[in-house]
Parts: C-alpha cells; structure tokens; sequence
C-alpha cells in the first residue's frame, strides 16, 4: 500500500512540484497550503511524513510542527522543513519544534526522494 | 536610530544624499537631487530582480517596469522643479496656491508635498509589483499543474505501453502470463502446425492404403497363374480323357464303360477349362480396377501432398507476417515507454525549475513590505514635523534592519550586505539550494 505524504506550501507551484514528484515516485499525496489547514487535514488520515513550508500564512511551519507534536497519532510522523531560509538559528529552531530535517528550497529530487526514504515511517 | 536635530534646524533629510548641498545649499538643490531617488530606487529595484530574472523573460519585464518607473517619476519631479526656474508665479499667487516659500521649503516645508507624492505613487508601483506577483503565481501555478497533467498522462501511456509490451512479450514481472502476443503467436503456429500434421497423416494413410492395394497386384499375377494352370490341367485331363476314348473304343465292348467315364471326364475338363477361362476373365476385370484406383488414389496422394505442401508455406508465411508485426508492436511499444519516459523526465526537471517562482515571490513581497515601511517613515517624517520637532535624517540601518529581517535567503542577505553577486539562477541546480540537514 502506497505511503501517504501530507505537502504543506503556502506556494500553488511548490505543492504541485511536489505533488509531481511524489506521485511519480510511488506516494500518495494530500495537500495543504498553510499550517492551519494542514492541521485540519490531519483528522481522519494516515500520513506517513509530512514536508512543510516555514513562512506561510495564518499558522507558519514551525506552528504547525509544535501543534502536530502535540497530537498524539503524528507524535512520531517524521517532518521535513522545505523552505528558502537557510539561517542556522531558523534551523534549530525547527529542530526544536520536532523537525527531522530541514531541506533549503529549491530542493533537488534525489535529494528530496533519498530523505523522504530515510524518513518515512514503515 | 534617527538622530535628533538641532531644534531650529530642520531638515529634509529623507532625501538628503549631499551633505554639502544640505548644510550650505538652498531647499530647491536639495529637492533636485533628491528628485533622482526614485530612479535609483527603480534601478535598484531593477538591478535586484534583474539578478534574479536568470533570462526569464517574465521577470526581465517586472525588473524592467522597476527601471522605467522610476526613470518617469525622476523626470516628472524634475520636470515639475524646473519649471519655477522658468517662470515662477508671483509670491500671491503662489501663497494662493499653497506652495511653500523658500524659507518653508528650506525649513522642510515641502516635505507634505513629497509625503503626497509618495503617497500617489508608491501605492501604485506596490500595486504593480503586487500585479506581477499575483501573474506570475498564478501563470506559473497553471504551467505546474499542466505540467503536472502532462506528467499523469504520461505515466498512463508509459504503463500502459509497458502493459502492451509485457503482454507482447509474453508476460514478466507484472505481465499477464498467457495473454501475450507472443503467445498468442505460439499457441497459433502451435495449433496451425497440428493442422498440418493432421493433413499429412491423412495424406500418409491415404498412401499406406495406396501400397497395400498396390499389394494385390501380386495375387491378381498368382491368379492368373493358377488360371493358366487351370486351363493346362483342363487341356491335358481333355486329351487324358480323349486318349482313353481312343483306348476304349480299341477294346470295344469291354471298353464301352471306360469310353463313358473318358467322355465325362472330358466334359469336366472342358467345363474346368470353361471356369478357368471365366476367372481369368473376373481376374481381369479386378485387376483393372485395382490399377485404376490405385492410379486415382496416387493422383489423390499427389494432389494432397501439393495441398499440404502449399498449406505449410502459406501458414509458415503468415506466422513470420504475424512474427514481423508482433516483433514490431513490440518494439515500438519499448521505443514509446522510452520516449515517454524521458519526456516525463524532462517535465519533471522543468517543473522542479518552477521552483524559481516561489523564491522571486517573496523577493517580490519583501519589496512590497520596504515599500510601506518607506511610507511609513515619511509619515512618522511628516508628523515630526508637524510637532515642530524638527525633521531628523533618516537612519537607514533600522531600515535595512527591518528588510533585513524580513529575508529569507542566502541571495538576499549577500545583495544587502554587499558581500558576494546574488544567485545569477533561482532553479534548482543553484548554490545554496538542495542543502539538506538531519536532525
């Protein structure tokens, strides 16, 4: 059974990238363009890994981390930060959060392909 | 932080860039310099997406529309400060129509004027930048999901192709076994060879028969030996019986019994020769007959072996035709999952370029954000003034600060510390992107 893949980009393009490639490499893929209606898309679903935006509208990346750490079904889903900042003091920050990763966009598809593999849950 | 002035000394210095021309030069030298501002700022605007642009044409035209735009606010605000050099209103007039006098304007007077302007035209460029944004987001948004769409559709033929070229080769690793062309095709010359052999069995039986009826020529010659032995006997018992005849009329009386037995025994004789005669007649006949069917039957033989002859060459010619067109459905079936396949591979490193939307997007909003924190600044300028506090020179570095804040990327940072060339490409293949770290 296809692992499932929440993207989560406040950009139309990156989501569709994404989605793309995620597709095309064996994943099912939902999609959210903000921390709050990630959050909304979370009831209900079985997300294996989730990669998501720090900069967006209404609740931003590292938000959103915290909130889905505190629930217990995503307590141990492994996230990946995809965005443009590349400040190391971003990067703890979302390491503190609960991130397993932090990619600086644009990202590279192996790259992006061979993390997601370390990552997602069996 | 702003510094603050003398009290008595107020100045203009959001637009001051000379320090000369401020401490000793009139309010009008320092508007006109001050009136080139808003081309730097549209170079410099320009200059920002410029580097960005990476030959895009797109983004060439926003960075262009940045230049031009401040090249045109630049010569309307020289234009309108060179025409009172050519003939100014009297001082009613122009106390009647609200412009500020030399002391006002060298006291910073005309800084409302300048807070009206910016208030006029920032708004506008804003928008424009917004505009472009918002195009560009959603034409490059529609790109990625044709694209995106081109990317499905070529997934379906090239599993389809797939499908079609596993099936063609008689299944595999997630083909349908017995369901290939190529079997198909076995399974065809297969049953067609069975045919075949059915035709030349019947064809071989029909001459194994040929032969054993060829056979009976032998006892149809036997016949007519034993016919011929049949008649010899009979003539030789027909002159026995006439010798006896002979004898037994020599011995008269005594011989009149023996000459009745000699004449019976040359009637047999006679009537065997008769019945000799008759078989060898039948025998005859039979032995016609055979040769004709046997030289039917030979015809027959002949004419089914041609017919079988002709029936391997025609079903040989229309499984190498068969053959032909599977092994060619096959291999355009690979060369289309390859085209395919490296067709979806060039859209999806297309599309990964894309990526180079989302980065100047929020260049693009950085810029916006500076733009109204400038407005702001003029405000916060302008009520200073109003208090009678004195206009301080504007601090760019809370200025710079802020933007700086406001970045994200490595590029950005560069260009504003003026360390390093921003990134001359924002896709996917330039530095400082693709950076991936565990945690």
């Amino acid at each position: 059974m296809a692992k499932t893949i929440l993207t989560v980009d406040d950009s139309l393009s990156v989501r569709q990238v994404l989605g793309t490639l995620l597709k095309s490499a064996g994943y099912d893929v939902l999609e959210a363009c903000d921390g709050q209606d990630a959050l909304s898309k979370l009831k209900g679903q079985k997300i294996h890994l989730i990669i998501s935006d720090v900069n967006m509208p209404k609740l931003d990346g590292i938000g959103f981390v915290k909130a889905v750490k505190q629930l217990p079904t995503y307590k141990f889903t492994p996230i990946i930060m995809l965005t443009t900042e590349s400040e190391e003091q971003k990067k703890r920050e979302g390491q503190a959060a609960g991130a397993k990763a932090w990619v600086v966009k644009p990202f590279k598809p192996d790259q992006m392909l061979g993390a997601i593999e370390k990552l997602v849950l069996p | 932080m702003r510094s603050r002035q003398r009290s008595n000394v107020t100045r203009p210095c959001l637009y001051r860039s000379n320090p000369n021309v401020f401490e000793g030069g009139r309010g009008r030298e320092m508007t006109r310099v001050s009136a080139y501002y808003p081309f730097a700022i549209g170079l410099l605007a320009g200059t920002v997406v410029f580097a960005l642009a990476d030959g895009r044409g797109g983004v060439i035209g926003v960075g262009l529309a940045f230049v031009v735009i401040g090249a045109a606010a630049t010569w309307h605000a020289t234009r309108q400060l060179s025409r009172p050099e050519r003939g100014q209103p009297p001082d009613e007039r122009r106390a009647e129509a609200g412009w500020p006098d030399d002391d006002q304007r060298h006291a910073g007077a005309d800084l409302p004027g300048w807070q009206h302007f910016w208030h006029q035209v920032m708004p506008v460029w804003t928008g424009h930048l917004r505009s472009s944004r918002g195009q560009s987001e959603a034409a490059i948004g529609s790109l990625t999901q044709r694209f995106s769409g081109i990317v499905a559709n070529l997934d379906r033929s090239v599993a389809a192709s797939a499908a079609a070229e596993s099936a063609s080769s008689g299944g595999g690793p997630g083909g349908h076994a017995g369901k290939g062309l190529v079997d198909v095709f076995a399974r065809s010359e297969r049953d067609l060879g069975q045919v075949v052999a059915s035709l030349t069995s019947s064809v071989n039986s029909k001459a194994a028969m040929l032969q054993k009826i060829q056979g009976l020529n032998r006892f149809i010659r036997e016949l007519h030996t034993m016919v011929a032995d049949v008649a010899r006997i009979s003539d030789q018992t027909r002159l026995l019986s006439l010798n006896a005849t002979i004898e037994a009329s020599r011995a008269g009386e005594l011989g009149r019994g023996f000459s009745v037995v000699a004449g019976e025994v040359r009637k047999l004789a006679n009537l065997s020769g008769e019945i000799g005669g008759r078989i060898d007649g039948n025998v005859a006949v039979i032995n016609q007959a055979i040769v004709e069917a046997c030289r039917a039957a030979e015809q027959s033989v002949r004419e089914e072996n041609q017919t079988v002859a002709t029936s391997e060459a025609t079903i040989a010619g229309v499984l190498a035709s068969f053959r032909e067109a599977t092994d060619a459905l096959v291999e355009s079936a690979a060369v289309l999952r390859n085209s395919s396949g490296g067709i979806k591979a060039e859209i999806s490193e297309a599309m990964v370029q894309l990526q180079f939307q989302d980065r100047v997007s929020q260049i693009v909003s950085h810029l916006e954000q500076s733009f109204d924190r400038f407005l702001s600044s003029i405000d916060e300028q302008e009520t200073e003034r109003q208090r009678g506090r004195g206009i301080a020179p504007m601090d760019p570095a809370p200025f710079l600060a802020e933007l700086r804040k406001s970045y994200t990327m490595s590029e950005e940072r560069s260009l504003l510390n003026g360390s390093a060339e921003p990134s001359k490409s924002t896709g996917a293949s330039s530095g400082g992107g693709g950076d991936i770290t565990f945690f």
